[in-house]
């Protein structure tokens, strides 16, 4: 291992003042009028694997990257360029690409917030990262429980953040640790912002022995299913277009809650500025909002423009008892084989007059979302984190008709 | 398109490189020293969204030491002198060397802007007055690599890899009922392509499709258009022999020399050719061509330094890495199925009732099974050996070890690049090719949206 690990974090206020010089010279390579922004991230990463007949291996990196928008509302124009390296260096030559490469947005609306002198300041109290021996402890002890051996990796990471805008000014912190195990299908994550508060990720359902028989009453979907079913059932419903006033299962409870206690996204603003606030996306068995919109903008990566996107997708449905006859699903897959007609590919275990009857491996069943969002009935259970974004007991649909 | 072995800045980084390798573990077998510089440009134009155009320029370089434990530390935007700090574990000061190209620079990715435009203006130009187009988009994508490497033991090397690719998309309603087409095309040479005349393809096929109805489940004979089936080995032989997979039931493939299809059946991966090809991967080893299968036999594997180490090989050349943020895989680079002896015409004649698939959109495997399953969005109806009626977008499940077995046809007309797509391996996306001439499969099985109506 690297014994002498002599990172120093950069101070966000420091980050913030060279973001905001560096906005200085930018914006005098503008025409009068047009509006520039400098986006900085500075990132920290430490990544530790376990790989089944290979061993341990340790990654650690640091990532420094600018992006500069720029928009002139006379000519409704919008530019983005990014580059790695730090604003002090990059953002006059990054202003000009971004001025030159512009395109034409009829009606575009100012990319980001105008909120005056204050600067937004979301800071996490420590920038330390957990050493490797300890990312290493936390997987071996997740791999004692395993059901079998398989790749793990675990990530501890520290991002600082500073943007520099007419009418904007924004720094942010952040810690993150995630880990994914990689068992027969979909990789299995979990996500934190500490290690000590970092579920564990068994990897693998633990499939019992598969068997054969038919599969009556609902369906029960598990954390691992639901870390897939419900982003992208809200993408469905509450993307894009959202058809409001849809009628939905009582079980489709959702909102997006970028200020719950502990989320790994979220914060009290955007990327762009704008507030956020927890939003309802379905209540009381309707679709009442979607994600988008100011609140919800966010980059995956200096590289990308801000796209909307939830931060922490809480489901609070009603609770219900539990059917003797079911079908627990622990691992999900979605097949689209059109944006309105998916595949669900489904593993779990069939529950038969209260007692298990078997693993299911591949169980297939043509469905779209509105018919699995009116199909959402109720929870069972703990809420328990889904994944990298959802906080959602099980959830328990009905009437979805026989799997084969 | 590759270009001749070093460029004048390339030396001061593989000096760099070569040093903080060999001050390491001189003759450590896998140990290397990674750099690239790359700009990518992005471009979409639609009549039913905002347009988008980004830039960006990266910079970055990645060093792995063999342990124990491996250990890989990297940097974004740091000169060569910073090199041997980084490795001494003190934080990197990005400093700029070059600077970023100005954007009115129109060679390399920039002309992805103007191509875009071009074909925006082409398709529009066509869209129907008569209410029948909903909308037309273009989404243009193109990226310049030059990449150094420096290897325990090894010559250093320098790579240019660069690409791009443009995609229409069509969609129209007419009484009730949708339609849509896609087309993709890429950019190769300094000439364009014929603009009207793929905005005429797409719209003609979005037109055709009107009438298609959904695929029929009991079918178990496709027919794969020149060039579209090479997703299919990309998925069932090209994944599963990925040298990194567990020898012991990772793969499906995992015997050497198993007899898994016909004998007019070989699978070749060859990196030096498709439409973003490499000389050198990502750990400085000559790209060369790999059999996955010969006369239907396990013939090989795609190999990494570290997977072939672990094999006691030879590393194939196929050791790529999205970017230097992320540890080296083998991956595929084009993937094909040679051509055989058998007219394209023929291997439909002989199909009573099937698919023949034109377009598929993606797909994703699970190696350890050997089971795929692929969403076909342009197919029709074979019946009594003629292409009838379109059909509607379904999705295709082939069982390596039952179907591969059944390819009984194999046509003459090799073809690239007929679909586009980039390859997603552990969060790791990579621009890859695939090939195949026209050929049947006896055995595979149709979800359709029929089966809802069922």
């Amino acid at each position: 291992m690297i014994a002498d690990d002599r990172t120093e974090f950069p101070d966000p206020e420091g980050e913030l003042r060279e973001t905001t010089r560096a906005w200085d010279r930018a914006r005098r390579v503008a025409s009068s009028g047009t509006a520039i922004e400098i986006y900085t991230r500075w990132s920290r990463r430490v990544r530790v694997r376990i790989e089944p007949g290979v061993g341990r291996i340790e990654e650690r990196g640091w990532d420094v990257g600018t992006a500069v928008r720029s928009h002139d509302p006379s000519m409704s124009t919008l530019g983005f360029a990014a580059a790695s390296g730090r604003a002090a260096i990059e953002a006059v030559a990054l202003a000009r690409v971004a001025l030159e490469s512009a395109v034409r947005v009829p009606g575009a609306s100012a990319p980001w917030s105008r909120r005056g002198e204050r600067v937004l300041r979301d800071l996490d109290p420590t920038l330390e990262l957990p050493s490797a021996g300890r990312l290493f402890d936390w997987l071996d002890g997740a791999a004692a429980g395993a059901a079998r051996p398989a790749t793990r990796w675990i990530e501890a990471a520290a991002t600082v953040e500073a943007v520099a805008a007419e009418g904007l000014s924004w720094v942010r912190t952040r810690r993150r640790v995630w880990a994914v195990a990689l068992g027969e299908g979909l990789p299995e994550t979990s996500a934190a912002r500490s290690l000590e508060a970092l579920p564990p990720v068994p990897a693998g359902p633990g499939l019992a022995a598969p068997s054969e028989g038919p599969i009556r009453g609902p369906l029960r979907f598990g954390p691992r299913a639901l870390a897939v079913l419900v982003p992208s059932l809200v993408r469905a419903l509450h993307g894009g277009a959202p058809p409001l006033g849809l009628e939905v299962g009582p079980g489709w409870e959702v909102r997006d809650d970028p200020r719950f206690p502990g989320a790994v996204v979220g914060g009290t603003f955007d990327d762009c500025g704008f507030e956020a606030v927890p939003r309802a996306l379905s209540r009381r068995g309707r679709v009442i909002e979607g994600v988008q919109g100011p609140g919800t903008l966010r980059r995956g990566s200096y590289r990308d423009l801000p796209e909307p996107g939830p931060s922490l997708l809480v489901v609070t449905p009603p609770m219900a008892a539990l059917s003797e006859d079911r079908l627990d699903v622990l691992s999900l897959r979605i097949e689209p084989a059109t944006p309105k007609r998916w595949r669900l590919e489904m593993d779990g275990e069939r529950w038969v007059a209260g007692r298990s009857a078997g693993g299911v491996r591949g169980a297939g069943l043509w469905t779209d979302p509105v018919t699995l969002a009116r199909a959402c009935v109720a929870g069972s259970g703990e809420p328990a984190p889904c994944g990298w974004g959802v906080l959602s007991p099980a959830l328990i649909f009905e009437g979805l008709g026989a799997a084969e | 398109m590759t270009t001749p072995p070093f460029q004048a800045d390339d030396f001061e980084w593989l000096e760099a490189l070569s040093r903080a390798v060999s001050s390491f573990h001189g003759g450590a077998p896998i140990a290397t020293a990674f750099q690239e510089e790359r700009e990518d440009r992005r471009v979409v134009l639609s009549t039913g969204r905002p347009p988008e155009s980004t830039v960006s320029f990266t910079t970055g370089v990645s060093i792995r030491r063999p342990g124990p434990p491996p250990e890989e530390i990297w940097a974004a935007g740091i000169s060569p002198e910073a090199v041997s700090p980084l490795l001494d574990g003190r934080t990197p000061r990005p400093e700029r060397r070059e600077p970023i190209p100005k954007a009115e620079d129109r060679s390399g990715p920039a002309r992805i802007v103007r191509a875009a435009r071009s074909l925006f203006e082409a398709a529009t130009a066509r869209a129907s007055g008569d209410g029948r187009t909903g909308t037309v988009a273009v989404v243009g994508s193109a990226f310049r690599q030059r990449v150094r490497v420096a290897a325990a033991g090894g010559t250093p090397r320098a790579d240019t890899r660069e690409g791009g690719w443009l995609r229409l998309e069509v969609e129209g309603s007419d009484r009730g009922r949708t339609s849509g087409a896609v087309v993709e095309v890429v950019l190769r040479g300094a000439a364009d392509p014929p603009w009207d005349d793929l905005a005429r393809d797409a719209f003609a096929r979005m037109e055709s499709r009107f009438e298609a109805v959904p695929a029929d489940p009991r079918v178990t004979d496709v027919v794969f258009a020149p060039g579209i089936g090479g997703i299919l080995l990309h998925e069932l032989v090209g994944h599963s022999l990925e040298g990194d997979l567990p020898r012991d039931g990772g793969s499906w493939l995992a015997g050497d020399g198993a007899r898994v299809a016909p004998a007019e059946v070989t699978v070749i991966d060859d990196p030096r050719r498709g439409r973003v090809p490499w000389r050198y991967d990502d750990e400085g080893v000559e790209a060369r061509a790999v059999p996955l299968l010969r006369e239907g036999r396990v013939a090989g594997a795609l190999l990494d330094r570290a997977s072939a180490r672990r094999r006691s090989l030879e590393p194939t050349g196929h050791g790529r890495r999205s970017g230097f943020r992320d540890p080296v895989l083998p991956r595929m680079g084009a993937t094909f199925l040679t051509a055989g002896s058998v007219s394209p015409a023929d291997t439909i004649a002989e199909v009573r009732r099937g698919l023949y698939v034109r377009r598929m959109s993606g797909a994703t495997c699970e190696p350890a099974r050997g089971r795929a399953i692929f969403r076909v969005t342009e197919a029709e109806a074979i019946e009594q050996g003629r292409r009838s009626h379109p059909v509607q977008p379904f999705l295709l499940e082939v069982e390596g070890p039952r179907s591969l077995p059944t390819i009984d046809a194999i046509a003459s007309d090799l073809s690239f690049d007929a679909c586009i797509g980039t390859c997603q391996r552990l969060g790791q996306p990579l621009s890859t090719s695939v090939g195949a001439p026209t050929f049947r499969l006896r055995l595979i099985r149709v979800l359709s949206t029929q089966e809802l109506q069922g």
